[in-house]
């Protein structure tokens, strides 16, 4: 079974779901999906995701300098965002449903 | 951008990675406004990772060379084929800005312009030898060089230095069939061409980044690059100062009080060294000139051109790398009066943040 393929769907939604919590940047995005269990993730994947978030226009981007110095790049949630995040949600919600009647009934 | 100085902020695995991915977008032609960008990107998480003690797999997985391929997987095929266009551009503003000098050099009038030809199978076979030796170092060399850890980078360099000299002593020496072509032609095409491209590179920046001057220089103009200092250059002078004030002080030449002046003196020495360096490459470039005016107004504007590129490339090399030496000295004698320590206290503090 190809675990590339499931967590690609479902990363976008995470990604979304932790910026819409407030705004946040790379470094941090990675600490949080970590927390929560997502540890074989790295920039390499995460990158690409929020490429596709920015131009799809679900999350917006402000360049900042960070406390080291060099120019970081801020990202917050934008009313399209919000709106795709909530779909998202609801469809997650009705695919694990059915999956866990099939799966674990 | 000077990659060296980022990758000399970073230390043990995290410089690694940068370093890694630096060759890959080298190897790959990424352009320049992608690359700077990525790069300035990864940057930052790497300091800040560096700075938390991170370890560096949390942030690019165990695999690099699946990282670079994630971590550029949004340089699409159309932004490649764009970058051949860069590529082609470089080519053609060599190639009109040589075949001028070479037809203008040639040329006794403005009717002999006309009559002069040039032989093309040369930078045909320059070409193909050029595209050859990318090709090789990006699909055969650089992934040789990610999978194996065991051998060092500076071998695969080795080695890709050698494809070079063997392609090149090649493109120099296969005799080919010579393909003449008026010499005015081949300056109209690449002219043209390179026209166009100035034109389509406006355009292109004007409709992406709303701006038409370079991303990528933009990136550069932020204080914290600007301001940015080699620390493995920083490194290597304190340690020749230190290694200086050990010798000078077991023969009892110097105190340590005393070290701060004499280097103090010595820097105002190189500085007036710099301005006299520049005197003479400027009185060069006009002695050679004067003897040629009696040969003709054009002929000695395009000598004190080539001249003056010449020479400005050789003090480039030779005093390029001095100045900035010079640079960080100076930052680093000017920080050790603001701290008020002698120069040895300060070297030894100093050398224990590398």
């Amino acid at each position: 079974m190809d675990n590339a393929q499931l967590m690609k769907g479902i990363l976008e939604g995470c990604v979304l779901g932790i910026i819409s919590k407030g705004e946040t940047y790379g470094y941090e995005i990675l600490n949080e999906l970590e927390c929560f269990g997502f540890e074989e993730l790295g920039e390499g994947t995460l990158y690409p995701i929020i490429t596709r978030l920015d131009k799809g226009g679900l999350i917006s981007c402000r360049k900042a300098k960070s406390p080291l110095g060099p120019i970081r790049k801020y990202y917050s949630i934008t009313p399209l965002g919000t709106e795709k995040l909530e779909e998202f949600k609801a469809r997650y919600k009705t695919i694990t449903e059915l999956t866990n009647k099939i799966l674990f009934n | 951008m000077n990659y060296a100085t980022l990758e000399s902020q970073l230390k043990g695995d995290y410089r690694e990675v940068l370093s890694k991915v630096i060759l890959y977008i080298t190897s790959k032609n990424i352009s320049d406004s992608v690359a700077q960008e990525k790069i300035c990107d990864l940057y930052e998480i790497l300091l800040t990772a560096q700075y938390d003690s991170k370890p560096v797999n949390k942030i690019v997985g165990n695999d690099i060379a699946r990282f670079c391929k994630d971590y550029f997987s949004d340089y699409t095929l159309k932004e490649r084929f764009l970058s051949i266009f860069t590529w082609l551009f470089r080519c053609m503003l060599f190639l009109c800005v040589f075949e001028v000098i070479c037809t203008v050099s040639a040329s006794d009038s403005v009717s002999d312009i006309t009559k002069i030809t040039s032989d093309i199978a040369p930078y045909s076979l320059g070409i193909l030898c050029g595209v050859m030796f990318n090709f090789i170092v990006a699909e055969i060399i650089l992934p040789l060089s990610f999978k194996g850890k065991k051998i060092p980078d500076w071998v695969y360099l080795s080695i890709s230095a050698v494809i070079f000299i063997v392609l090149f002593a090649i493109a120099l020496n296969v005799p080919a069939p010579s393909i003449e072509v008026p010499s005015y032609i081949l300056i109209i095409i690449s002219g043209a061409y390179t026209l166009v491209y100035l034109i389509g590179l406006v355009i292109y920046r004007r409709k992406k980044y709303g701006t038409i001057k370079n991303p990528a220089k933009q990136i550069m103009k932020d204080s914290y690059y600007k301001n940015l200092t080699n620390k493995d250059f920083e490194k290597a002078i304190l340690e020749g100062w230190q290694a200086r004030y050990k010798r000078l002080s077991k023969r009892g030449r110097i105190t340590e009080e005393e070290y701060l002046s004499k280097l103090i003196k010595e820097q105002g020495f190189n500085e007036k060294f710099d301005t006299l360096y520049k005197i003479i490459f400027g009185v060069l470039i006009v002695a050679f000139a004067i003897p040629n005016l009696k040969d003709g107004v054009l002929d000695t504007l395009l000598l004190l051109g080539i001249m003056g590129v010449f020479e400005y490339l050789i003090y480039k090399l030779f005093i390029g790398t001095q100045l900035k030496f010079t640079t960080i000295e100076k930052n680093l004698i000017n920080e050790c009066i603001e701290k008020k320590k002698t120069m040895p206290s300060y070297i030894e503090e100093k050398l224990k943040e590398y």
